[in-house]
């Protein structure tokens, strides 16, 4: 039977670097596909998870229920991922001004080799706040209420975004497959 | 995260291909916990470098010496001791140094001729490209505006007319973990009676 979170965490605490190990084996797959949605790309989302799983384990001390150590780090994962499409939206200016015509670019490629890309600019288009509440609910299929302690936003807030994100990639995707 | 899937709003309306493709796993490079790994190694080393050296300095010790040679470190220490309270009670004002302790002000300069708007973004404000713009100073082009930020090191850049991301040209430069560069600012507590 494998180890409890709260043993896991009681040793990473204490220096034990198998103990940090047993942790990412644990995680690493269920916040892997919710980094690289928001990021958009697998590279990316390598470093903002390896920020990620360091934070954690700088501040390993401050995780204060440890049997939820995973609802711990998702509030860690998010936020490394908000930093992450702050700055690089800044600094790449990556506002599209019109994103239906870059799909519809896209859209002459091999369809099913094309999906994933269509997919990942149409998430891009979103806007941040809307893209995490999207991804969270739809993707990672979590509940509001999970949602909602884990980004520290309302309930009611969430369902507008999630509702609004629906809205636009139905938009953006419509037309995908159209054989 | 045990209690997934509540029936709140399930339908998204897309396509369940797409959703479908929206949810297929994701996988990072096979090297990637061994590099984590190796972080988290050098990381422990470190603390334990820091806490052998912080040992060092409590450790008790003995030191032997002829009565002669205690006599004079005595004197030692207690001019020592003398000098520093003259030089406190000369300055004053120890309140004053706590709140410069907490808090320095430094002004960012930036100077674009061609800019029509410049604002700074840094850790201090949660890279948010809106709230700290910078204003034209005296002369055309030079722009400017000073911060209360807190002792220790700060990652800031200017932005452009919006969107332009500026690295400081006056300032070191750094790569954060994303690789982004931008600018390095290390603010020093305020020693005592500093102007």
């Amino acid at each position: 039977m494998s180890q409890p979170d709260r043993e896991l965490v009681s040793g990473v605490r204490a220096g034990d670097v198998a103990a940090f190990g047993a942790l990412v084996a644990r995680y690493r797959d269920a916040y892997t596909r919710f980094a690289v949605r928001m990021t958009g790309s697998t590279l990316d989302a390598d470093d903002v998870m390896q920020s990620v799983w360091m934070r954690a384990f700088r501040n390993i001390g401050s995780c204060k229920n440890p049997d939820r150590f995973g609802a711990w780090l998702y509030q860690i994962v998010v936020n490394e991922c908000r930093t992450f499409t702050t700055r690089r939206a800044l600094r790449d200016n990556r506002f599209v001004d019109d994103p239906s015509e870059t799909l519809a670019a896209l859209q002459v490629a091999e369809p099913d080799v094309a999906l994933r890309d269509e997919i990942r600019r149409a998430l891009e288009c979103l806007p941040a706040d809307q893209r995490e509440a999207f991804v969270l609910k739809h993707v990672e299929e979590l509940s509001y209420d999970q949602i909602a302690e884990i980004t520290g936003v309302g309930v009611s807030a969430l369902k507008m975004r999630v509702s609004r994100a629906c809205e636009r990639l139905r938009e953006l995707l419509e037309g995908v497959y159209h054989e | 995260m045990s209690e997934r899937r509540d029936d709140e709003n399930r339908d998204t309306g897309l396509d369940e291909r797409v959703i479908a493709a929206m949810r297929s796993p994701e996988v990072l490079a096979p090297n990637f916990e061994a590099r984590l790994m190796a972080q988290a190694r050098a990381e422990i080393a470190r603390r334990q470098a820091t806490s052998a050296r912080r040992n060092w300095w409590m450790t008790g010790r003995v030191f032997v010496a002829s009565p002669l040679t205690a006599l004079a470190m005595a004197a030692g220490i207690a001019l020592a001791a003398a000098a520093s309270t003259l030089v406190v009670a000369r300055r004053g004002q120890p309140t004053l140094s706590a709140t410069r302790d907490t808090v320095e002000f430094v002004r960012f300069v930036l100077v674009d001729s061609t800019a029509r708007s410049v604002s700074v973004v840094g850790d201090f404000n949660g890279w948010s490209r809106d709230e700290t713009p910078l204003n034209i100073a005296s002369k055309p082009g030079v722009w400017s505006v000073s911060l209360p930020l807190s002792p220790g090191r700060h990652e800031y850049a200017f932005i452009v007319d919006g969107k332009r991301w500026v690295v400081d040209p006056a300032s070191i430069a750094a790569s954060d973990e994303f690789g982004t560069e931008s600018s390095v600012l290390l603010v020093a507590p305020a020693s005592i009676g500093a102007s």
